[in-house]
């Protein structure tokens, strides 16, 4: 199963930060081995400025109690950066800090810069340490903290830059704290920013999209909409096209996303498409059933795929949640594609392929049946499904053919007495 | 005019003896020119010569004599050439008793005009002596005229004066032969007695027999070259050692000063004065300028346009580009500039100073390049030569590679990527086994090479030696490979690499180039994908109108393969997309540049005709035809035999897929009898016939009965490919065709029927019943499946044929109304009238927005060109990522759309080369 595990792919669009949890899920399940998961949470972590927690990681790895030199020193560094940076921003938090003074604060933010100068002696430099000052903090693990200067940062800040910056970083560590509405909102400013952003480089531009659907992932499937705003953000023709460019694999994600969600199967087509077209640069077992099931109609094939996405689903840190929802939403697919070629099937056959006993199917179909999602009967004493075939009959087909023809010749005589008067 | 009449009759007769004495005239001239060292031999002994029995008889032949027996029967080109000239000379001397100078003067010009056709026409570049007493007659005459001022009109003033100073210019030229004639006119009394010459030189003949054998042989040198031989030069004699920089460097002066003024140098001459010449140098930087001067010399002895460099020349060519490399790499201070120096040097510069010297090693390569190929073109593919030729590229890569390196050491970036370029197009088109044969010839000639270093050096040195035996020794060259020549083991690393060069620093023209020799490289090696991402990704498809005309042809070309790559790998459609318009147009000769087609209504000017025959490709760059046309048309059929089914069956046209194929079809079934396959055409009919039948059988055995296929490496997986998709379409045929006819069909029974497996049957019926609409569906219990196609009564047929042309009568309105208020509806497949006006608006914004998009490399519509540039981040095409600059640079609609992008690309409008060819489309 190894083989479809995406956090390796993942991981490269990705935060250091943000590959923890990634790390941290597969730690619980038995794909790699413990040890070699726990070497990379410690090169991961190197970088950054958790050192205690590097220093833990590293103990358990070598069992030892010793904490190896680099670390300590790292450490006394880390923390006398943090103390520098402290006094350079204690200004500027000293003022933030106060509920009265952030409300003086107005939208234009040159008058805001002008203000806080000559009301405070805080200067563009001390701004720019609170942007330093919070990247510290966030490359400490302290993400609530970045948060929050981040946050007062974008309103004081005046670098274009900058702000885009201190958005992602505010991006990532709401998704860290776990606070996916904020995480959200500011997911869709980002996106706002990076679609106005029109005159960087094509690469950068490319870039910086499959980062952000990349990022979002941790938000949409943990939103109560998230699936929703997974197929908008995905299905933009500028999206479709990074994911087409540049990362293939976010394919099983949309795909997962658009079987879960029913109330879309307008996307369905789209797809379709792209992952036929993609085929031979990524396939999984979800992009692969999608494929079976919808371009190829081989129903076995699907069946064999289905099965397989049970296990990736499970071992996939975003998809472990919705994977019951998939599972159940892809086997009606699959039922509801089957009945439409079929004019009548045997029950027997159809629980081996919606891999369920023969009780469990006829009560499925049952309640399929009732919800009126299919016109079939089951004739029990054959064990058949039997689906009524509403072939069009010639007076509909011709009702069909001519609907909105009128409707068409009056606004054409309307446009031409329009144009007569004028 | 009385006079002219008389002229005219005059000049009859005078012609008619003047057939008589041409033979000697002419050989006597030649004989007089080649003799001009001796000048004791008379000039009717010489013509004798020409007369003499025997092996140099034949040899001097070659020039322009023939047996004097032989002329009287066929008078050739070159007789009737000095017929003409001496009937000119003939009415000029009329018109010298007349004092008409008006007269004269025309009639001087059209003679020279005519010297110089028989010089053409003898390939000589001798004088008649005809031609040279005219010039004394009139010379005499006209000193006589000056002299007695006799009363003339103001018209025969005017020309007199303007023909004493043509003549004294024109004379100029012709002092020697003059002086010549003078000194011995005997060909005068020859003509007064034109009887006697015969028996005279019977005589002369006899006497010079009694010659030396090293004289004729002399003699047969000399007559050869067909210029007057000027008196040796002092150079050569003088003993080297008292050759100073200055005579060397004036001498340079003057070989460079003559260059390109004028055809009557003899530059086997120069050549030999400058081998000579770099033996006696006083330095590098001298004897560099002496083999650049060698290069340029050898590069004026033909003319690229109109016939290929000789082999021994490009030889040469080739390996003073090696002396200079040599020369270049021992001596890091000289650089080479394009421009002149301003001020010529005095004396050799000092060891380790840094000097330029100019020349441009890039435009030679390439020169040689063109040579090279033009030689190959004049070629027969077929015979030995053209494989010797081959052979040849090794040094040219080795060349190539050579100058390269100067160039990157040089830091001359620009020239580095036109080199590269070279280089990839000697790469472009191999594949691996040709590549591995290449380079083991290569490294079999370096090994040959390196064994025997000197032998080619002391052919040299004989030429330096002994002037005369240039000729012979230059056939000796043999170009050495360099030593450390060399040429890696993969192909592909190799090309990547000198992709990467021309994209850091090539313009467009050349990235342009330089991309789709990889794209076409890609596909002969199966990366079907690979070429196709990078062939979108530089957008080229968007500008093929405006490429020259050598970028279409590669285009096209790399289409092609395209194609073939995509029907290897099975991928029908693709491949049917790719080969379309190039069979489209049906003059894919003309589009690949493999040949010269007729066209029935379409002349050609001989200019087209020759660029189009400049343009042509050399034969072992060919992409066969047969397999192309045998992969185009099974494509075809594989679409539209099925296509064509469905629409029988269910009376809706579709759009026909092949216009080609299905217009092969008509002309089939027109014919009342039809023989057994011969041709490729005749072979995919038979098999379309079969296959509409559901006999895929039949037509796999027509298919597989094409030879083309032998051409192909894995041509079992190809055919295996083909039975496969043979068999599913010919169930899908059968299926949409047959039917209807069914109430129900056993699954079992059509496994057995088209060979294939249930699971297949089973989903190749789904994706009828689906996305196809073939009324039926799945009866699982059973295995079978059941139809439900009902016929429809005639009323019902009637009644939806009557709402099919109300709802067209509908459309019609409403585009009528549309062209009235001004916004053209042109989105076809739009149904919905309503949203005419919006639709067309915004198919144009898109369309402008991908043109900004492809000018600007990047702009306009951010939007666009952020979803275009695949290159960027992707580790397979990071290697392929132009600069910003390269108009190509974004690939717009993303790839959704690649399917509808190839439809509308600019593709039709390749190969039709300045714009003539529209028409044939429309």
């Amino acid at each position: 199963m190894a083989q479809y595990d995406l956090t390796p792919v993942l991981a490269k669009h990705l935060d250091r930060h943000l590959v923890f949890p990634l790390l941290e899920f597969l730690g619980t399940r038995a794909l790699y081995d413990a040890a070699d998961i726990e070497a990379a949470k410690l090169q991961l972590i190197e970088k950054t400025n958790m050192v205690d927690y590097a220093v833990d990681i590293y103990q358990q790895l070598n069992g030892t109690d010793e904490v190896p030199e680099s670390l300590l020193q790292r450490r006394v560094d880390v923390v006398s950066k943090l103390k520098s940076l402290e006094s350079a921003v204690k200004p500027i938090t000293e003022f933030l800090s106060n509920e009265d003074n952030v409300k003086l604060l107005k939208q234009d933010k040159t008058q805001n810069q002008a203000f806080l100068l000559k009301e405070f002696q805080i200067g563009p430099e001390q701004v720019d340490a609170l942007y330093h000052f919070a990247k510290w903090n966030f490359e400490c693990g302290n993400y609530s903290a970045a948060a929050e200067y981040l946050y007062h940062y974008r309103t004081l800040s005046t670098n274009p830059e900058r702000t885009v910056a201190s958005l992602w970083g505010k991006v990532a560590a709401d998704i860290l704290l776990q606070e996916f509405g904020s995480a959200m909102d500011d997911i869709l400013k980002l996106k706002e920013l990076i679609d106005v952003d029109t005159f960087a480089p094509v690469a950068k531009q490319l870039q910086q999209k499959a980062w952000l659907m990349h990022w979002s992932l941790f938000v949409f499937f943990n939103h109560e909409s998230g699936l929703n705003a997974l197929i908008d953000l995905f299905m933009q023709d500028r999206y479709l096209t990074a994911i087409q460019l540049t990362s293939q694999h976010l394919l099983r994600y949309l795909a997962v996303a658009v079987v879960v969600n029913k109330r879309r199967r307008n996307v369905l087509n789209d797809l379709k498409r792209v992952v036929a077209q993609e085929a031979y640069e990524y396939s999984d077992p979800v992009t692969e059933f999608v494929r079976c099931l919808f371009v190829d109609y081989d129903f076995d094939g699907a069946q064999a795929q289905l099965a397989k996405c049970e296990e990736v689903l499970e071992n996939d840190f975003f998809l472990v949640a919705a994977k019951d929802a998939f599972m159940e939403a892809a086997r009606q697919f699959l039922f509801e594609n089957y009945c439409r070629i079929h004019q009548a099937i045997s029950i027997r056959s159809l629980s081996e392929k919606l891999s369920m006993d023969e009780e469990a199917t006829e009560k499925w179909i049952v309640n399929l049946v009732r919800n009126a999602r299919l016109n079939a009967k089951i004739d029990s004493k054959a064990g058949t499904v039997v689906m009524q075939t509403q072939t069009l009959s010639a007076y509909e087909q011709l009702l069909e053919r001519a609907r909105g023809l009128g409707l068409r010749t009056l606004d054409l005589s309307n446009a031409v007495f329009g144009a007569m008067r004028a | 005019m009385a006079s002219k009449f008389w002229a005219a009759s005059s000049s009859e007769e005078e012609s008619e003896e003047e057939v008589t004495t041409s033979e000697e005239e002419t050989s006597s001239d030649e004989g007089s020119s080649s003799d001009s060292d001796s000048s004791s031999s008379s000039s009717s002994s010489s013509s004798g010569s020409s007369r003499k029995k025997g092996a140099s008889r034949f040899l001097m032949g070659s020039s322009d004599s023939e047996s004097e027996d032989e002329r009287r029967v066929v008078r050739s080109a070159k007789d009737k050439a000095y017929d003409e000239l001496r009937a000119t000379c003939n009415e000029i001397k009329n018109k010298m008793h007349i004092n008409d100078w008006a007269a004269i003067q025309t009639l001087f010009d059209k003679l020279n005009k005519q010297l110089e056709r028989t010089q053409k026409v003898t390939q000589s570049l001798g004088v008649p002596r005809a031609y040279v007493r005219m010039l004394c007659e009139l010379e005499d005459f006209l000193n006589k005229t000056l002299a007695e001022k006799p009363k003339l009109s103001p018209t025969n003033t005017r020309a007199l004066t303007r023909m004493k100073q043509t003549l004294r210019k024109h004379n100029a030229a012709y002092t020697e032969q003059m002086r010549l004639f003078r000194e011995n006119p005997v060909s005068e009394t020859e003509e007064e007695a034109p009887s006697s010459s015969e028996s005279e030189s019977e005589e002369s003949g006899s006497e010079r027999e009694l010659n030396t054998e090293e004289e004729e042989e002399a003699k047969f040198k000399s007559v050869r070259t067909g210029v007057v031989q000027r008196p040796k030069d002092k150079l050569l004699t003088m003993d080297p050692k008292e050759i100073t920089y200055e005579m060397v460097q004036k001498k340079l002066q003057e070989i460079a000063m003559a260059r390109g003024k004028t055809t009557r140098i003899d530059r086997q001459e120069q050549i030999e004065m400058l081998t000579y010449l770099s033996g006696v140098t006083k330095g590098p930087v001298q004897k560099l300028e002496v083999l650049i001067n060698v290069i340029t010399v050898t590069f004026d002895m033909n003319q690229p346009t109109q016939n290929a460099m000789t082999v021994p020349n490009w030889n040469r060519c080739a390996q003073t580009m090696f002396d200079i490399m040599v020369l270049l790499d021992e001596n890091r201070h000289i650089t080479l500039t394009d421009t002149p120096p301003e001020e010529e040097r005095i004396e050799e510069p000092e060891a380790g100073t840094p000097t330029q010297v100019w020349g441009n090693l890039g435009a030679f390569l390439e020169r040689l390049d063109d040579e090279w190929n033009g030689s190959l073109k004049a070629l027969d593919p077929h015979a030995n030569e053209y494989m010797e030729r081959l052979k040849d590229e090794a040094v040219l890569l080795a060349l190539a590679q050579k100058v390269s390196d100067y160039l990157q050491a040089h830091n001359e970036l620009d020239k580095l990527a036109g080199v590269a370029l070279k280089r990839i197009q000697h790469f472009y088109y191999k594949t691996d086994v040709v590549y591995a044969a290449m380079r083991k010839l290569a490294l079999q000639r370096q090994q040959d090479s390196a064994e025997a270093p000197e032998a080619p050096t002391a052919a040299l040195d004989a030429e330096v030696v002994d002037g005369e035996e240039a000729e012979g020794a230059t056939e000796l060259i043999v170009v050495k490979i360099p030593h450390d020549f060399n040429i890696p083991e993969s192909c592909a690393e190799l090309v990547e690499q000198l992709a990467r060069v021309v994209y850091a620093h090539g313009n467009d023209n050349q990235k342009g180039q330089a991309m789709l020799c990889t794209v076409y490289f890609r596909c002969i090696r199966d990366d079907f994908y690979g070429a196709r991402d990078t062939l979108l990704m530089s957008r080229i498809q968007e500008q093929t109108g405006q490429l020259d005309a050598k970028m279409q042809v590669l285009y096209n070309r790399t289409i092609a393969q395209l194609g073939l790559s995509a029907f290897r790998a099975g991928l029908i459609f693709e491949c049917h997309q790719c080969l379309m318009d190039l069979y489209g147009t049906g003059r894919v000769k003309e589009l690949l540049a493999q040949g010269i087609q007729q066209h029935r209504f379409q002349e050609k000017t001989p200019e087209q005709e020759a660029a189009e025959r400049r343009r042509q490709v050399p034969f072992h760059m060919h992409i066969n035809l047969e397999l192309l046309e045998s992969t185009y048309l099974i494509s075809a059929m594989l679409l539209e035999v099925p296509a064509m089914a469905s629409s029988q069956s269910t009376d809706v046209r579709k759009r026909v897929i092949s216009k080609p194929l299905r217009r092969l079809m008509d002309n089939y079934e027109r014919q009342s009898f039809t023989g057994p396959p011969e041709n490729v055409r005749d072979h995919v009919m038979a098999a379309v016939r079969s296959l509409a039948t559901g006999d895929w059988r039949r037509a796999y055995s027509y298919v597989t009965a094409l030879s083309c296929w032998s051409l192909l490496p894995q041509k079992e997986a190809v055919l295996g490919m083909l039975r496969n998709k043979l068999q599913e379409e010919g169930l899908r045929t059968y299926l949409l065709a047959y039917g209807r006819f069914y109430s129900s069909l056993s699954i079992a029974q059509l496994c057995d029927m088209f060979e294939l497996p249930e699971r297949k049957v089973h989903a190749v019926v789904s994706r009828l019943i689906a996305d196809d609409g073939l009324p039926a569906s799945h009866d699982q219990p059973t295995g079978t499946i059941v139809v439900h196609h009902v016929e429809p009564t005639r009323l019902q047929t009637l009644a939806g044929t009557f709402s099919d042309k109300a709802s067209l009568l509908v459309d019609l309105n409403e585009r009528a109304l549309a062209m009235r208020t001004g916004a053209l509806h042109t989105d076809d497949d739009d149904g919905d009238g309503r949203r005419g006006h919006d639709g067309a608006q915004g198919g144009r914004r898109t369309r402008l927005g991908g043109r900004l998009g492809g000018v600007g490399g990047f702009g306009g519509r951010g939007g666009r060109g952020g979803r275009g540039g695949r290159f960027g981040d992707r580790e397979r095409g990071s290697g392929f990522m132009p600069a910003e600059g390269f108009a190509g640079g974004v690939f717009g609609r993303g790839r959704g759309r690649r399917t509808s992008m190839q439809r509308d690309s600019n593709f039709t409008e390749l190969g039709q080369f300045g714009g003539s060819a529209r028409r044939g489309r429309t």
